[in-house]
């Protein structure tokens, strides 16, 4: 039966500011216009009542899938484009550091640098990573952004407890020109609210030692919610020691923004808008009346089992550094492999980075640590997004929820979830092994 | 478009109406197809128009020319961009319907 959509009907007007009129009218020249045009169709879709002002953003734009988004970036270029907030770049295709790392065709050599190009042209700054948040853009808490990259838009939201709504590629950069986003989801206070539990204080405190584990309750919180707000108790962490907390809920961001559409989680007693369970449930609601999820850890192990796609011990890399290792994880690495034994030279060892990441572990030796081991650090860009692996590569291991849940599509490998010591031990051995007996 | 309630049946009986809130204007048609979770397209989707996220249901469907029906999108920020490259590329389903809202979906559509 062929079934067929016609729309007649869209939602109610937007007021806007005399300004932002006159950015829809060309009033600040066309590239203002076509970025504006952008922004309203979302605030239309979104039922936005009005626009509101942002303090920055960040843009994911820059990874090239095709001619439209080249054609789109270029024509913003074109018509004199310049962003109008402070504005950090997201990867690109290219190692623009290690130019030799992607071993990219010409026209994804072309093409994803010309993309590239476009986005420092309009005036962003040349960050080129996912983990926007470890160094160089922290936004302050309650400011309003416009955040694009799922793991970011989590972690802008859920740790640093700044405001942005999911925002996907074209409407970051059309906001970060405008200036100004469709005041709604989760600029607003009510969509911030928690409609939904997940109870971790069953889970044996030596479970959350794993990397893994971190990425398994990211995946269980992506499932659960969905594109829900959920508040987590009963976990440890506080992000005032100095990185090791950011990291592992860097993962849980990650992988539930894959697994689900999850933008924002509540840490209670933990992330900043959560001192206590009933700061981020609806004032309105009984606690009784909000659904609990009891997380066990046979649900974590469950979920990190569901992430790993490979049979048997077979291993060909290592990947390292999804979202972007911060120098958190380089001091962690580094104590790793301080014993000085070296990777079995059939496992390929990959660590993705940021430039200013990567500048802060060469000053530190942990860059040279991991060298020396027989590893390689790619910048600019991921191993799951562009061909950086060897196309022989079969099975790949990785702490990264979020790469197990990618790579197998995107690369056509098999993946083993574990922890950054499974992956060490695993790249010393030239098979995959796992430590099971922290899991209770 | 994003379902906001059903409307009693149409006079012509090989006709069933929904109706929707516009996310974007547009008509389409094609073979309905119905996915049981959200998607992702960027790392969900390939440029050809198939479902290669290994995780969904409907794992190796094509999206090529139907009508789209699922509960919500999921996952990345550049499901946009691969979108528009779909509609491009003439590989993009014909319609989407959508049980919430999704903004990156719709920027796709809308570029």
């Amino acid at each position: 039966m062929v079934w067929r959509a016609v729309s007649t009907r869209t939602a109610g007007p937007i007021a806007l500011e005399p300004e932002e009129r006159a950015m829809a009218d060309a009033g600040q020249g066309p590239a203002v216009a076509l970025a504006m045009r952008v922004v309203l169709a979302v605030a239309r879709a979104v039922g936005a009542p009005r626009l509101r002002p942002i303090e920055s953003a960040h843009v994911d734009s820059c990874l090239y899938h095709g001619r439209a988004g080249l054609d789109f970036a270029r024509r913003l270029v074109d018509l004199g484009g310049r962003v109008s907030v402070r504005t950090t770049l997201n990867v690109g295709s290219l190692d623009l550091l290690h130019p030799h790392t992607v071993r990219a065709d010409p026209v994804l050599r072309d093409a994803g640098r010309a993309l590239m190009d476009a986005y420092v042209a309009l005036g962003c700054e040349q960050t080129w990573t996912c983990a926007p948040y470890q160094l160089s853009h922290r936004p302050a808490a309650g400011s309003h952004v416009a955040w694009a990259e799922s793991n970011a838009i989590a972690f802008v939201n859920s740790v640093l407890g700044a405001r942005s709504d999911r925002y996907g590629d074209f409407v970051d950069i059309a906001a970060a020109i405008t200036g100004r986003v469709p005041d709604a989801g989760l600029h607003t206070d009510a969509a911030r609210r928690a409609t939904l539990l997940l109870d971790c204080s069953a889970v044996p405190a030596g479970v959350w030692r794993s990397e893994a584990a971190w990425a398994a309750l990211g995946a269980v919180l992506g499932d659960a919610a969905g594109s829900r707000v959920a508040a987590l108790t009963g976990l440890p962490g506080d992000l005032s020691d100095g990185g090791r907390t950011e990291d592992r809920l860097k993962a849980v961001a990650a992988t539930a923004a894959s697994a689900g559409g999850v933008a924002l989680f509540h840490v209670v007693g933990v992330t900043p808008e959560a001192p206590e369970p009933a700061a981020v449930l609806d004032p309105g609601l009984p606690e009784r009346a909000v659904p609990v999820l009891p997380v066990t850890a046979a649900i974590l192990r469950a979920a990190r089992d569901r992430l790993s796609t490979a049979t048997g011990d077979r291993l060909d890399a290592v990947s390292l550094g999804t979202p972007h290792f911060s120098v958190t994880e380089f001091a962690a690495l580094a104590g790793l492999l301080a014993s000085g034994v070296p990777f079995h030279p059939s496992v390929d060892v990959v660590v993705s980075t940021s430039r200013a990441v990567l500048a802060e572990a060469e000053r530190s030796g942990y860059a040279a640590a991991l060298r020396a081991a027989g590893g390689r650090i790619v910048t600019d860009t991921c191993t799951y997004v562009t061909p950086v692996l060897d196309p022989a590569c079969r099975v790949v291991m990785t702490d990264s929820g979020k790469w197990a849940w990618y790579a197998p599509g995107n690369l056509g490998v098999d993946v083993v979830l574990g922890s950054l010591a499974d992956c060490v031990a695993s790249a010393r051995a030239g098979r995959a092994v796992r430590d099971e007996s922290g899991w209770g | 478009m994003s379902p906001v309630g059903a409307e009693p049946p149409s006079q012509e009986p090989s006709i069933r109406r929904i109706r929707c809130l516009v996310l974007h204007p547009g008509t389409g048609s094609g073979e309905l197809l119905v996915l049981d979770e959200p998607l992702s397209f960027w790392g969900g989707v390939s440029a050809a128009g198939e479902v290669i996220d290994r995780h969904h249901p409907q794992h190796g469907a094509s999206l090529t020319g139907r009508v789209v029906a699922m509960p919500a999108g999921r996952g990345s920020s550049s499901s946009s961009s691969v979108l528009a490259e779909q509609i491009r590329a003439g590989t993009a389903p014909a319609a989407l319907v959508l049980a919430e809202p999704d903004s990156i979906l719709v920027v796709g559509a809308v570029v």
